[in-house]
């Protein structure tokens, strides 16, 4: 193996989406010196956007000599914009979302945007890379920023904890990773993916394998790796809990699926077996204590663990028979998932919560669709979906799923994930009883709700809970009566819910068949 | 025009046309809904006119949707599903003046989610594709719920999630069942396709589609519902608002059935071989528990509600009997039971509107201060109960004939359920009509309406026609019923003569005298003519 490096003019191109990203978090970082009171939302987007663009502009035009040059270190293949494009706009509407929580938490600095924007670069590196070396790389670099994120708010005890967790953790994981890595080295003596397939078997390099895919499943949250979802999801401020509930999963899972595809570990290592039992603990452990959850945001923690149980179903139905359906199935369900996760976790952030804790079930979201009825039909959408009721994204995504597992032959792995989302539906429609069918009890709390006016918010009792007592935030100049770009990332999210669930071909407009083909072609592009 | 899919979807664009309504005009609101219904109404009795007795599918719509997977936007009416979509056609609007003063919270979104479970449950009749089909099925789910859970009564919490779980757990076994149906025959053709007509051609191995068989049997079982899958039934029910209850006993429990018809039973020949003893057993165990615990209910609405686990245990039995009588019969009461047990609901709701009870023993001598409601409810009931000249005489008349020559004991005991249900619901008759008045505030009690007149007009006109005239309804369903028990058979006979295996035999005994039954049924009944 080669550590010689021949810069090729063309990979300025490979980079290109990911330097963009870094120059935006780069001049949001410098600027904020100059420029204390701008409010850097709009930047921020547009350098996703322009990423997103750049990264759209390669598809189905290889690199090869580019990637060669760079030692096959990264790779701009279908399969990699396919997932950075899903990871920018969920970053992107994650940003939007989180608008309103600045609004009220007074998190808008630009050290918020310059630590998202440095994760997606992580994300970005994690899915396009082809190497061992370069995989840990973009993991660490999504990872320090989110430890980071999650403690945002430094005032608060649950933040404090959730960012502690999340980094004992995740360093913990993350050298679980590394030591995997380098026993692969050790028993193939490379860490290029294509070339791990080549090597011999032998005991270390099964156990290398499983030590690397176990920091994988780490970051997914899969059961037995779970533990820390709860408490960090619940800590971190609303806007980073739907970042690692979506980009951060898509990263993952995109990475795994391409290790598993690339190196093809799985026809010797029986790997079909323990993603098959991984899949059925995910899936079972997620849901059963989802069901008892008091408030909201512990209880999408557990059903993002649910789904990732049933994204391992796909996963099992790869490794059982190799190639596409489950791979691409698992991509598509990536979608499906973050828009409604998004929307859902959107919603969340612009009700708000209490001075002494996320909003209860019980308490305080009774009445909410009387109070907001446009949200309370969003939410109640995204609860639908997350349920896995048709005629929405998530149904058409466990269907394509639990397709592939039956094609593989997983009848009974169908059955329970089938039973599961049946125990699914009990919570998510909890939301929906609280909403619309509880009387509301008193006069809504006062809340730091981002729609309420903002007397309420810092004049009233709950001003004592303004998060960062020490620092207040600088007053935005150009404060607004209504979070609009929240407005828009929950319609967005609905419609994408919507239209990922029937969407048919109309027109130019890719319908759902179109959305997967290009799923398909993404875990193609990995031959 | 495309009828069906207009059929379909003008309810859903009527919904999202009374979502731009300008805010606070209740009245409007309930007008442009009922005028959406009224369409879908108009639009249905054109697709009767338009179509004709022949046995194959009518008005077919074809589209690709999701052609990778070979999923298609595919519908299509035949003789069975006519007359469900015509009553689904017809109980919508019935719904909307139904709840023209009992709703007054909310009325917007009550509207809108009844226009929504109107497009579920036409397309749940009309979808030839099983992917599509498994879509409007689930989307009829979400309405109901919301709608049992907003403007439900004291337990509707519990009622509405009863309801969604029990029809979920079946559903999703079913979807289960369908994915590993197509899987198969992909794995066989190397096609993928939901497509239901293809699928009937399928040879599927017998040993898998006993499986199939009972996954698709639990969720239409569930729906029925079946005893002793039957307990969110009563529950749902009684907790429902009254436009709700009319169309979860008037059309919803009809998806079952009608599942059973469409999908279940042609696909799955073997399967129903296999699970018809026990199916019938249940259905006549459903008759008679049914009209048993009807018999002892306080609660108006719960009586009405058990005697539609009686009833529909009348139903499925024809079903199962799979010959033209039993079919036939079973699919006309079908027809039978949402106009009675629809307009039932719609009685006890305008009473209890009245009242604010349910209570049998609130009641008595209402027949004094409410003529006109004394004389469509006894009309009513005299229907339910099967009186010769009306509706329910003809159905449940064609059913106990199909079971007859099925098999002696069920028929039998089947016709116990008809003695019972005379005593129950004529005892509940009695007890809130007649008699002396008891309580001083029945004696103001107001008389019905116009619109309510209305509202029960076109009921009552069609279960005197439908009693005294049955023939062009019955006739338009014979093709279609033929079809389907060739299918029953057809597969049958082909399957035994390619194998010739010893574990078919079994079913083969158990099938043989149907099918002589039927041929023999049919030569029969157009000699009756």
């Amino acid at each position: 193996m080669s550590f010689e490096f021949a810069w090729h003019p063309d990979a300025w191109l490979l980079v290109a989406p990911m330097l963009v990203v870094c120059g935006t978090a780069l001049v949001i970082l410098v600027g904020d010196l100059f420029l204390p009171n701008v409010r850097w939302t709009i930047p921020a987007l547009a350098g996703l956007a322009l990423a997103a663009a750049l990264a759209l502009a390669r598809w189905n035009q290889p690199l090869a000599a580019a990637e060669a040059a760079l030692n096959g270190a990264l790779r701009l293949d279908a399969f990699a914009i396919f997932l950075q494009v899903a990871i920018l706009a969920c970053a992107g509407l994650s940003l939007l979302g989180a608008q309103a929580y600045h609004e009220r938490a007074g998190t808008g600095r630009a050290e918020f945007f310059v630590l998202v924007l440095f994760a997606t670069v992580g994300m970005m590196v994690l899915v396009a890379s082809s190497d061992l070396i370069t995989m840990f790389l973009g993991l660490e670099l999504l990872s320090f920023p989110t430890y980071v994120l999650c403690g945002f708010l430094r005032q608060q005890i649950k933040s404090n904890e959730a960012a502690l967790k999340y980094f004992v953790l995740g360093s913990f994981a993350s050298s679980v990773f590394l030591y995997g890595i380098a026993l692969v080295w050790g028993a193939s003596g490379s860490t290029q993916l294509a070339e791990i397939a080549q090597a011999p078997e032998s005991p270390l390099l099964y156990l290398g394998a499983l030590l690397v895919a176990t920091g994988f499943l780490f970051k997914i949250g899969a059961v037995p790796f779970h533990m820390w979802v709860p408490d960090v999801y619940e800590g971190a401020p609303t806007p980073v809990t739907m970042l690692m509930a979506t980009a951060v999963k898509i990263a993952a899972f995109g990475a795994l699926v391409r290790t598993l595809l690339v190196t093809t570990l799985y026809q010797t290592l029986p790997l079909g077996t323990i993603l098959w039992w991984c899949a059925i603990l995910t899936m079972t452990v997620g849901n059963m204590s989802a069901l008892t959850q008091p408030n909201i945001k512990r209880m999408l923690a557990f059903s993002s663990v649910a789904h990732a149980g049933y994204m391992l179903v796909g996963l099992a139905a790869v490794a059982t028979t190799g190639w596409p359906a489950g791979a691409s199935a698992v991509l598509y369900y990536l979608l499906a998932y973050a828009a409604m996760n998004i929307g859902a976790f959107t919603v969340v952030t612009l009700l708000g919560r209490r001075a002494e804790g996320e909003l209860q079930f019980d308490r305080d979201w009774s009445g909410v669709a009387r109070r907001h009825p446009g949200l309370g039909v969003a939410m109640a959408l995204f609860m639908i979906a997350l349920g896995g009721l048709p005629p929405t994204a998530g149904f058409f995504g466990k269907y394509s799923l639990f397709r592939a597992a039956l094609d593989a032959g997983l009848v009974s792995l169908v059955v329970i994930a089938v039973l599961n989302s049946l125990v699914s539906v009990y919570y998510y429609l909890r939301v929906i009883v609280a909403m619309y069918m509880k009387a509301e009890r008193e006069a809504p709390p006062v809340l730091l709700d981002a729609l309420a006016p903002r007397v309420h918010a810092f004049d009233g009792p709950g001003a004592m809970a303004a998060p960062d007592v020490v620092a207040p935030p600088p007053a935005p100049r150009l404060a607004e009566a209504r979070p609009w770009g929240a407005f828009l990332a929950v319609a967005v999210c609905a419609v994408l819910t919507l239209w990922l669930g029937i969407g048919p071909s109309l027109g130019g407009l890719p319908g759902l068949s179109q959305v997967m083909a290009w799923a398909e072609a993404a875990v193609e592009s990995l031959r | 025009m495309p009828l069906l899919s207009a059929i379909v979807f003008v309810p859903m664009l009527t919904a999202v046309a009374l979502l731009l309504l300008p805010r606070g005009n209740e009245r409007l609101v309930r007008s442009v809904a009922l005028l959406g219904m009224l369409l879908d109404l108009v639009l249905t009795l054109m697709a009767v006119q338009q179509s004709n007795n022949g046995a194959g599918f009518q008005l077919v719509e074809r589209a690709a949707w999701i052609p990778r997977w070979g999923i298609e936007y595919h519908l299509g009416m035949d003789g069975i599903s006519l007359w469900l979509v015509a009553l689904t056609g017809l109980l919508g609007p019935i719904a909307v003046l139904g709840s023209w003063t009992g709703i007054t919270q909310r009325v917007r979104e009550f509207h809108v989610l009844l226009l929504l479970l109107q497009t579920g449950m036409q397309g749940t009749f009309l979808s030839l594709d099983l992917f599509l089909f498994y879509v409007f099925w689930e989307v009829s789910l979400v309405p109901m719920y919301f709608l049992i859970g907003i403007w439900g009564h004291e337990r509707r919490l519990y009622a509405a999630i009863k309801f969604v779980l029990f029809t979920l757990a079946g559903s999703l076994l079913m979807l289960v069942a369908i994915l590993s149906l197509v899987v198969e025959h992909a794995r066989e053709t190397g096609t993928y396709t939901f497509d239901l007509l293809t699928l009937y051609g399928t040879d599927i191995d017998p040993a898998h589609q006993i499986w199939y068989f009972a996954a698709f049997a639990l969720a239409f079982a569930i729906k029925v519902p079946l005893w002793p899958l039957h307990t969110w039934l009563p529950d749902a029910h009684v907790e429902a608002p009254t436009a709700g209850s009319v169309i979860l006993a008037g059309i919803l429990l009809k998806m079952g059935g009608y599942g059973f018809l469409r999908f279940a039973m042609p696909l799955f020949p073997h399967g129903l071989a296999a699970a018809t003893p026990l199916l019938m057993a249940v259905s006549v165990i459903g008759i008679v528990y049914g009209a048993l615990v009807s018999m002892v209910q306080p609660d108006m609405k719960k009586l009405v509600a058990y005697s539609s686990v009686s009833h529909l245990g009348f139903v499925m039995l024809g079903i199962l009997s799979a010959n033209t009588q039993g079919l036939e019969g079973g699919i006309y009461q079908m027809l039978n039971h949402g106009l009675s047990t629809g307009a039932l609901f719609l009685l006890v709701g305008m009473l209890y509107e009245r009242r604010h009870s349910r209570a049998i023993a609130d009641f008595g001598g209402l027949a004094k201060s409410m003529p006109i409601y004394a004389v469509v409810l006894v009309f009513v009931t005299l229907s339910s109960i099967g009186l010769p000249g009306l509706n329910g005489f003809v159905g449940e008349f064609l059913i106990l004939l199909g079971a007859f020559k099925e098999s002696r004991l069920h028929a039998v005991i089947a016709t116990t359920g008809v003695v019972l249900g005379a005593v129950y619901m004529l005892w509940m008759v009695e007890r809130v009509l007649f008699g002396p008045i008891r309580q001083e505030a029945n004696r103001r009690v107001h008389d019905l309406s116009r619109r309510e007149i209305l509202t029960f007009a076109p009921l009552l006109v069609l279960i005197v026609v439908m009693g005294v005239y049955p023939k062009p309804f019955l006739d338009r369903m014979h093709g279609s019923v033929g079809t389907l028990i060739r299918r029953v058979q057809l597969d049958e006979r082909l399957a035994a003569d390619k194998a010739g295996a010893p574990r078919l035999q079994a079913d083969d005994d158990v099938r043989l005298p149907a099918a002589t039954a039927a041929a023999e049924s049919t030569a029969s009944r157009e000699g009756a003519r």
